[in-house]
């Protein structure tokens, strides 16, 4: 294969899996069930994972190597079950509401997934990989701000760390930008402190659902003997 | 030169016209025969629709004294207007033989009179059984139009891109001419959702499961066998007729975009579209097989995703053009 059609391809992988993200956001936002919402999550932090290695344009250098291990390995195993395992003992907590309509909800997010293209597109930013792509801003601006809509419609403790996981997601898309000029143990450091907030959380929705055995949080703004 | 490129167009619209007029019943055959096989079952020979039809036209039909003309119309109103479609409609692999700077819309409209005939026999019957499904079936159809419009878009940006052998022209002929499985490779970020949106659409538009079981006859459920409850013999098998007809329409369009071939023999081009058409129908059939259909008040949902994946697919489709820069900031 000519080096030329393998920057090509390299480049459509890259966008292919920029568009998965975006769609992946997008049944976040709509799944009514908490289990999908929490491996939904999962995979999109695993396809981000693998971004780091097409961005470097396929050449294996050790800090991007080490680097997407460690998103596969953290995010896409380690914390989902942590999740899972923090809210197997509440009885009724599989499935969720939020406080908007699912068909609004849609809407809102393809309003705000339209917005982020108009501004995402003219960021200025120094494009230094090789295979940048122009959907790459534009998915990350989504993906953070749809992590914040996620945050704010839903009531259930459970789904606002989802939310926030998928924030984190976006705003690692947007450092992917940078890949070149960050230090491998810098990322390291934001991927622990991650894993450290989802363990804290994972006690936290824990000890909720042993005392209250929901995890709504909308009827935890009382405060009581 | 010029008388053979005649003799060329007079083979291609024979060709189009031919499978167009001959192939629909063997296509339900088809679907009928895998959802048996999925299920277990042996299921009915693959020319079954065939023999139906010749039975259906040999019946005469019964009219109600409460129906008008509007009402003997419709079977024909749709048979016709689908073969008007279909012309326009590039199948297999070759340019259709009516094409125009916008024919993408004229074939959106056409498919839609072929809509408004089925809905207006159904609602000339005075049923409030068929009214009912008329309500339903327009309902869904006004949700799924504007998912239909943007992929057309979508596809027509794609064929206005480079000048193609069409000159610029903007009709669905000179885009799917345009697409080759390099295609799929520079604009494939928004072919993706462009096609899971069809696919949606084709599963609404012939009334499959999840948004209407074409074997049920149960009064709360049905949208499309509920309309054509009250034709019988020619009239039905032309109903019939024309189901089939959609169907293959629009999984042969969904079967150029996701595969796109272009070979230089004739009959090649044929048995290579129906193959996709035959795997697509496949692909139909593993839904019917994998799913339930989906209660009425959640159909809209489903609309609406594939609504916004259509129009997921037309922004990208404008970056990727590098037509869209964004706002200024």
């Amino acid at each position: 294969m000519s080096e030329e059609l393998q920057g090509v391809f390299l480049h459509e992988a890259i966008d292919i899996l920029l568009v998965a993200v975006l769609i992946l956001d997008l049944l976040q936002v709509a799944t009514r069930k908490l289990k999908s919402a929490v491996w939904l999550n999962a995979v999109q932090a695993a396809l981000l994972g693998l971004m780091p290695l097409l961005l470097s344009g396929g050449e294996l250098e050790f800090h991007i190597v080490s680097m997407s291990l460690a998103i596969l390995l953290v995010r896409g195993a380690v914390i989902p079950r942590v999740l899972l395992w923090s809210v197997r003992l509440a009885p009724a907590s599989t499935t969720f509401r939020s406080i908007l309509e699912p068909g609004i909800t849609l809407v809102i997010a393809a309003v705000l997934i339209g917005l982020s293209f108009a501004l995402g597109l003219n960021l200025p930013l120094p494009k230094s990989i090789p295979h940048f792509s122009d959907l790459l801003v534009p998915t990350a601006m989504a993906t953070i701000i749809l992590g914040l809509f996620m945050l704010v419609i839903r009531t259930q403790a459970m789904l606002q760390v989802i939310g926030y996981l998928t924030i984190e997601n976006g705003i690692y898309l947007f450092g992917l930008a940078l890949i070149r000029e960050t230090p491998v143990i810098v990322e390291l450091g934001i991927l622990l402190d991650v894993f450290v907030g989802v363990f804290v959380m994972g006690i936290v929705l824990f000890h909720i659902s042993q005392a209250f055995e929901h995890l709504d949080t909308s009827e935890l703004s009382q405060l009581r003997d | 030169m010029e008388s053979r490129f005649w003799y060329l167009w007079l083979i291609h619209t024979t060709a189009q016209l031919g499978m167009l007029l001959l192939l629909p019943p063997f296509f339900m055959g088809l679907i009928l025969r895998l959802k048996s096989i999925a299920a277990g079952r042996k299921g009915p020979p693959l020319f079954q629709p065939y023999y139906d039809m010749a039975r259906l036209i040999r019946k005469g039909a019964v009219y109600s004294t409460t129906t008008s003309s509007v009402f003997r119309l419709g079977p024909p109103l749709l048979v016709s207007s689908l073969v008007v479609s279909g012309l326009m409609i590039p199948l297999g692999g070759m340019p259709s033989p009516i094409h125009f700077s916008g024919d993408l819309i004229v074939v959106a409209y056409v498919l839609a009179i072929s809509r408004l005939a089925i809905v207006l026999a159904a609602l000339d019957t005075g049923s409030s059984f068929e009214g009912m499904g008329a309500s339903r079936e327009i309902t869904f159809a006004s949700l799924a139009e504007p998912t239909m419009f943007l992929i057309l878009i979508s596809l027509g940006l794609l064929g206005h891109a480079d000048p193609n052998k069409f000159g610029t022209e903007w009709s669905l002929t000179g885009s799917l001419a345009q697409m080759d499985l390099i295609t799929w490779v520079h604009y494939g970020p928004a072919l993706v959702p462009l096609s899971f949106a069809l696919f949606v659409l084709i599963l609404l538009e012939n009334a499959r499961v999840p948004f209407d079981d074409p074997t049920t006859h149960l009064e709360l459920t049905m949208i499309h066998e509920v309309m054509i409850l009250d034709h019988s013999g020619p009239d039905l098998a032309l109903m019939e007729y024309g189901a089939g007809m959609k169907l293959m329409l629009l999984t042969m369009l969904l079967g150029r975009i996701l595969i796109p071939h272009h070979f230089d023999n004739t009959l090649l081009n044929f048995v290579v579209a129906l193959l996709k058409t035959a795997a697509l129908c496949g692909c139909v059939v593993m839904v019917e097989v994998g799913m339930a259909r989906l209660r009425m008040k959640q159909i809209p949902g489903v609309l609406l995703s594939a609504l916004i994946l259509a129009a997921l697919s037309v922004v990208v489709m404008l970056v990727e053009l590098g037509e869209f820069q964004g706002l200024p900031i």
